[in-house]
């Protein structure tokens, strides 16, 4: 009993650490795809599609502690006000695991339209909180810029993903 | 639509409460980050020293692809570029002549008037590690830091021009606020009139004058320098130039192109007090400490006089 205990901490704990080291990697990719031409006014969240995918899709139970600290890293390395990405990333979790559509029809623009309701509402929260911290109203461009490029670069993820997961479970049989 | 009915999973429901707790907790971090305390700035600057290198290897691949890009695009308009770049050089031939006679001519004055020479500034050159763009905050990771003389408030700028300033200083690393970012405001003066203004970002390619007089008539095309009142930055620093948008108003576009910025000059020895006192070269007229020597459209009081303007 003891040792099974023992065992799930640590299981736990390196099933946690792996997914750390993977969102990481999203931020600092994010990061650098600013250095991109395309990219110039702003890159898209990739760790928001990628949260979204293995809450829902994958229905891994990322730890809230987790999304804490990788918020308040992505807040260091962008100079953003300390606090307010670790609380994006907690909403986007919340709202993910939360709100459900009530007509729920099985095609392919449901998980689409669940990620816009989930994303805009948390980026809404944390465009909020910015203009009240730094008391002055940002070009809007920049904002649509993002909200358009990530809405549009989700699809993509998605059958990114389902390829990569077609091709292992081809692999295993 | 929407509703907000829970899920079935226990373990879910069971994590409401942490959930909530962590919710409060950011919002705390939130207000405890706007006091601006050292410790926080301290933790911000070892967290950018210890992850510097890894943020460096990220971007490296991302910044040769954007690299090779702009080489594909350049080579597609090589013989254009070529020809343009032709008859820019026959101009700056021209301007080279000229201007040999009027630095002459400028020594020659300076040393009549016993003008006080220039300081010449201290600067530190280092590498940017990480791209600007964001959409709350426009900064930039360089890796030069305390140890190589760097403190926070010292200007950066670039062979364009005015980057922004230090705002941040780890053992390592600085961080650099760009003009162009929303908390970032710069007393300026309008070269082709002298009017005095202030800039500031807007998290986005322009720049907004602010505080600057009713009777200014602006020129689309002016050019806009630091005038170094308030004493933080150096005066007669290009910042960009007037551009007019569809509305008709009147905005700043940065002399310097951000996205490719890949090193900052830091101004070490740059001090206020001793540049405002000591050595006042007409970059700022409104500056001027005593109204005992006459300047061009202002009075012994030192207020603009009306219809005075220097319009090119």
């Amino acid at each position: 009993m003891n040792t099974n205990y023992v065992f799930d901490i640590f299981s736990n704990f390196s099933k946690n650490l792996f997914f750390f080291i993977i969102l990481f990697i999203c931020i600092n990719i994010e990061s650098s795809l600013k250095a991109l031409t395309f990219f110039e006014q702003a890159s898209p969240s990739i760790l928001s599609i990628i949260l979204y995918i293995c809450v829902r899709k994958l229905s891994i139970n990322i730890s809230n502690l987790m999304l804490f600290t990788l918020g308040i890293l992505y807040d260091v390395l962008f100079a953003g006000n300390l606090g307010t990405s670790s609380l994006f990333f907690l909403l986007i979790k919340y709202m993910t695991q939360h709100i459900n559509l009530k007509h729920n029809n099985n095609n392919n623009n449901k998980d689409w339209i669940y990620f816009t309701i989930i994303f805009i509402s948390s980026f809404f929260i944390k465009f909020i909180f910015n203009i009240f911290l730094n008391m002055k109203i940002p070009d809007f461009s920049p904002i649509l810029f993002h909200l358009g490029i990530t809405l549009i670069i989700f699809p993509f993820i998605v059958v990114g993903i389902k390829i990569i997961y077609f091709i292992t479970k081809l692999i295993k049989n | 639509m929407v509703s907000g009915k829970p899920s079935n999973n226990k373990s879910l429901k069971s994590g409401n409460n942490f959930n909530i707790v962590m919710i409060l907790l950011c919002l705390f971090l939130v207000f405890l980050g706007k006091f601006d305390l050292i410790a926080i700035r301290s933790i911000k600057a070892f967290l950018s020293d210890f992850l510097a290198p890894v943020i460096f290897v990220f971007n490296k691949p991302v910044n040769e692809i954007a690299d090779v890009l702009d080489r594909v695009k350049s080579v597609s308009s090589l013989r254009d570029e070529n020809i343009r770049m032709k008859s820019e050089i026959r101009r700056l031939k021209v301007w080279k002549s000229k201007k040999e006679n009027q630095v002459l001519e400028l020594l020659e004055l300076k040393e009549l008037l016993k003008v006080i020479p220039e300081n010449t500034y201290d600067i530190i050159t280092g590498r940017v590690i990480t791209a600007p763009g964001g959409i709350f905050a426009n900064t930039v990771l360089i890796n030069v830091g305390k140890k190589d003389g760097i403190s926070v408030g010292q200007t950066a700028v670039s062979s364009y021009g005015l980057v922004g300033y230090v705002v941040n200083v780890g053992l390592s690393t600085s961080r650099i606020l760009l003009v162009i970012d929303i908390n970032s405001m710069i007393p300026v003066y309008f070269t082709g009139s002298n009017w005095p203004a202030v800039v500031q970002g807007l998290n986005g390619e322009f720049l907004k004058i602010k505080f600057l007089s009713n009777e200014a008539n602006l020129i689309e095309g002016e050019h806009i320098q630091t005038s170094g009142h308030g004493g933080m930055l150096p005066s007669g620093i290009s910042v960009g130039i007037v551009v007019k948008s569809y509305s008709g108003r009147y905005y700043v576009k940065p002399s310097v192109n951000f996205q490719r910025l890949t090193y900052v000059s830091i101004i070490k020895n740059f001090n206020a007090k001793q540049d405002i006192n000591k050595t006042f070269n007409s970059y700022a007229p409104m500056q001027m400490p005593k109204g005992s020597i006459g300047l061009k459209g202002i009075n012994s009081s030192g207020t603009r006089v009306k219809g005075s303007v220097i319009v090119e």
